[in-house]
């Protein structure tokens, strides 16, 4: 073949080359999951406020794991490729998601040991959310009188939020109590400064909004394996965050069904060289989405025989 | 939604498939090339760039062409690498396809990768692309005439070079 008619032809054959539809489907999905993730607007403003022992940070926390999520291009070469993209948009497209959050606490060498708390997380739509308190271990005795963030007594306590509205209340179905929650209070992460925010609508539960913030171009593939039942394929970031007396270490996993692309568990564990930071580890598990839900349960009216405050 | 944002989404959606293509055609690896779309859309988002672009759509496309021949200089010192060191081929690392394997068309990118940074994008963008010379002298800021005369000496000099490692090739086997 002449040099230039075998030049030509290489070119030609370079310029008919086109990646199949799905292949370019799946690529604008990852790549508009990392343009989302990079939205200065869309991104938690102060997760650092997170201190172990207010009882808030039960809440933020909760968010916090499901930010790990769920991202991820693509799997490990023996693994079956799922881009983040198309985990992120198959939560989205879900009615409703319901799972079981278990915290605990990760002593140091010396350390009493805290509570662990377990919850059932009902979430509606995108903004309606409900939280029931189902067990608490308590920690070990604490000196001079101190408390754990979360002790027995907490059983039982449901909190119900519809985040569209910016409308939060608590029910104890055991006192009978019902409060409407007009404040959060955090503590600053650097300084121990509390702060107080008013109770403000927002437009999705921390568990969407966290989708989108999971650093998947950094995550790590994990090869395939079997949990709660599922062949599932996991992604692992890892994460430091310098403050002041310390950083602070967070690790995410997310393991993810290879055939639904739905999360199946989420693990989050975060440890600190801050000796006042207590290092906690979260899972997620028992996940299910798109079950019926109750709207009864969402209701953030007083039920019958509550006493109402705030 | 800020305005940057609808911005990089809005070319996301309308140049995607476009730019997904031209990084398969330089990568001949399609999972590369999808690793490479959220790397340049993350560049375009951080940086803010393409909005003060004068014209969006030219600098996504020679962005693109930079992180592509980018990952192919990045991948050949691995090769060399691994050559160097002769190590038994990993069963864990992704296979390669079979357009990977195509030497000839590995050559003619590894031509265009020596080409300067304007004469390739003028190449990828007439030869890998199709594009009118209109169009590319506008992205590359030459003149419609200027252009024709680079991608001639372009391709005079991309012959020069895939005849020369061809013969490289042949020397090699006697």
């Amino acid at each position: 073949m002449r040099r230039n008619q075998r030049l030509s032809r290489q070119l030609h054959e370079l310029s008919r080359l086109t990646p199949d539809v799905e292949c370019t489907r799946r690529a604008m999905q990852a790549a508009r999951a990392v343009v989302c993730e990079t939205l200065p607007d869309m991104r938690s403003k102060d997760w650092s406020l997170v201190r172990f022992w207010p009882r808030t940070a039960l809440a933020l926390f909760a968010g916090v794991l499901i930010v790990v999520g769920i991202v991820l291009a693509v799997v490990g070469p023996s693994s079956p490729s799922i881009a983040f993209a198309e985990v992120v948009n198959q939560v989205a497209a879900v009615k409703s998601v319901q799972y079981v959050e278990t915290r605990s606490h990760m002593p140091r060498a010396g350390e009493p040991r805290g509570p662990t708390e377990v919850k059932k997380v009902t979430i509606l739509g995108r903004s309606q959310m409900r939280e029931e308190c189902t067990s608490v271990t308590p920690g070990d005795p604490l000196p001079n009188g101190d408390e754990w963030y979360a002790d027995p007594s907490e059983v039982g306590i449901v909190m119900i939020s519809d985040l569209a509205r910016g409308v939060f209340v608590t029910l104890n179905p055991k006192t009978k109590n019902f409060s409407v929650v007009k404040q959060f209070a955090s503590m600053s992460r650097d300084d121990g400064k509390i702060s107080v925010s008013k109770a403000a609508p927002a437009p999705e539960a921390d568990f969407f909004k966290s989708l989108q913030l999971f650093p998947a171009a950094e995550a790590e593939r994990l090869a395939a394996r079997d949990v709660a039942g599922h062949q599932v394929i996991g992604f692992r970031s890892t994460e430091k965050a310098e403050h002041k007396n310390g950083v602070d270490t967070w690790t995410r996993t997310y393991w993810v069904d290879n055939k639904t692309k739905l999360p199946v568990q989420i693990e989050v564990t975060m440890e600190s060289t801050d000796p006042d930071m207590g290092q906690i580890r979260g899972v997620l598990g028992d996940m299910i989405f798109d079950a019926p839900i109750d709207e009864s349960l969402m209701s953030t009216e007083p039920p019958d025989g509550y006493t109402v405050r705030e | 939604m800020n305005e940057a944002a609808n911005h990089v989404l809005s070319l996301l959606a309308e140049e995607g498939p476009r730019l997904h293509t031209l990084l398969v055609r330089i990568t001949l690896r399609e999972d590369v090339a999808e690793d490479l779309m959220q790397d340049l859309f993350l560049k375009l988002s951080r940086r803010h760039a393409l909005s003060r672009a004068v014209d969006p759509v030219g600098y996504a496309v020679r962005a693109a062409t930079r992180l592509a021949f980018d990952w192919r200089r990045s991948e050949q010192r691995r090769r060399d690498t691994m050559e160097i060191q002769s190590e038994p081929a990993s069963n864990h690392g992704p296979k390669p396809c079979q357009l990977e394997q195509r030497e000839d068309l590995q050559a003619v990118l590894d031509a265009i990768e020596q080409l300067s940074t304007v004469c390739r994008n003028i190449v990828v963008m007439r030869y890998l692309e199709g594009r009118p010379y209109e169009e590319i002298s506008a992205t590359v800021g030459k003149t419609t005439h200027q252009t024709r005369a680079l991608c001639y000496k372009s391709i005079v000099r991309l012959r020069a070079m895939t005849n020369a490692t061809r013969s490289q090739g042949s020397e090699a086997l006697k």
